[in-house]
């Protein structure tokens, strides 16, 4: 299935569901201002398929602003296995890990208490995706490991497991580790960017191609024309 | 049973510092209809206002928030949350919950 981003808010209310512990930018790069009764507040819309849609909104009062977001589906959606399979299927389809949701509707919560799964931390999985969207986000879609190490850190919130320290490598941490290998010629795997033909490797860093750009727009980050880019690059 | 602390932040169009004045001599908060929905609701941020937030007020109600709320975000709607009251103004529907306590920090 393929995430749409609406360039229109949804012109009904919206109810809280879900609180993903990952910025509204390592979601989307099509964010927009907006604001309405509780506050001001930067998000995107998305469509799946004819009968989903849902947005990504952060307050600016929300707590863990910086690196939460949260999904809000149409007020009219209100069966809670409906409204669960939504959530389910939004946060798959945007190749969002499981760790990653921190509340979801039919939890019980606290107001004003939102807790990270101590799970959550940066995979090779996850970390694929990331770099991938990270170097679509450069000038002429070209990241470098040097890029990629300081920009990381901005799209994603690392934990205190991310930041240990690398058991082989003593100079780096975790995280650095795991996305040297996900950009390491070694990683051969059918399933690597480059296998896939998101990227290719270009001096110290890799390119994203057109095919990688289409999937970027397939899971929401984006929704930039591809048409004018050369198949191959 | 008191429920809170809630805050709303200052902004130019819902939470403004005449809105706070009305909303402390009047002793209710009131809420509009999202766009497109019919249903007017009183929202808020969870917690005290803390000093990062900036200006706005922060408050106590005796109204227990709705069950569709979230740990980052409390809604009292009219109809579906008991105790929230419908206001009527220039041809407007509003919900009104009654504060507490109300602090006004929005000089």
């Amino acid at each position: 299935m393929t995430v749409r981003v609406l360039r229109y808010e949804p012109d009904i209310d919206v109810t809280p569901h879900a609180i993903i512990w990952r910025s509204l930018r390592y979601c989307t790069l099509v964010i927009r201002d907006g604001a309405d009764d509780l506050d001001q507040y930067k998000g995107a819309s998305f469509a799946i398929g004819n009968d989903i849609r849902f947005d990504l909104r952060v307050y600016k009062g929300h707590i863990h602003s910086e690196v939460t977001v949260t999904l809000y589906l149409p007020e009219d959606v209100r069966d809670k296995e409906r409204i669960s399979e939504i959530v389910a299927i939004a946060i798959k389809e945007m190749e969002i890990p499981v760790t990653a949701v921190a509340w979801r509707r039919g939890q019980q919560f606290q107001f004003g208490k939102i807790e990270r799964s101590p799970q959550d931390r940066l995979k090779e999985r996850e970390a694929r995706v990331l770099i991938l969207k990270i170097a679509a986000s450069q000038p002429e879609r070209v990241a470098t490991l040097d890029t990629l190490r300081k920009e990381v850190p901005k799209f994603f919130d690392l934990s205190p497991a991310d930041k240990a320290r690398s058991p082989s490598r003593k100079n780096e941490s975790k995280w650095q580790i795991v996305v040297r290998n996900t950009m390491s010629s070694h990683t051969t795997g059918t399933r690597t960017i480059f296998a896939q033909g998101w990227a290719k490797k270009v001096p110290n860093g890799l390119k994203v191609t057109r095919r990688g750009m289409d999937y970027l727009n397939s899971i929401g980050f984006s929704d930039s024309s591809t048409s004018d880019l050369p198949e191959d690059v | 049973m008191p429920q809170g602390p809630f805050h709303r932040v200052q902004n130019p169009h819902t939470q403004t510092a005449k809105i706070a004045k009305m909303q402390e001599l009047s002793g209710e908060l009131w809420g509009l209809p999202a766009r497109g929905s019919g249903q007017p609701a009183v929202k808020a941020y969870p917690g005290p206002l803390t000093e990062d937030k900036g200006r706005g007020i922060e408050f106590t109600t005796d109204i227990e928030p709705m069950p569709g709320s979230s740990p980052n975000q409390a809604q009292w709607y009219w109809k579906w949350t008991p105790g929230v009251e419908l206001r009527q103004q220039n041809g407007k529907d509003y919900a009104c919950i009654a504060w507490t306590s109300f602090k006004n920090m929005q000089p």
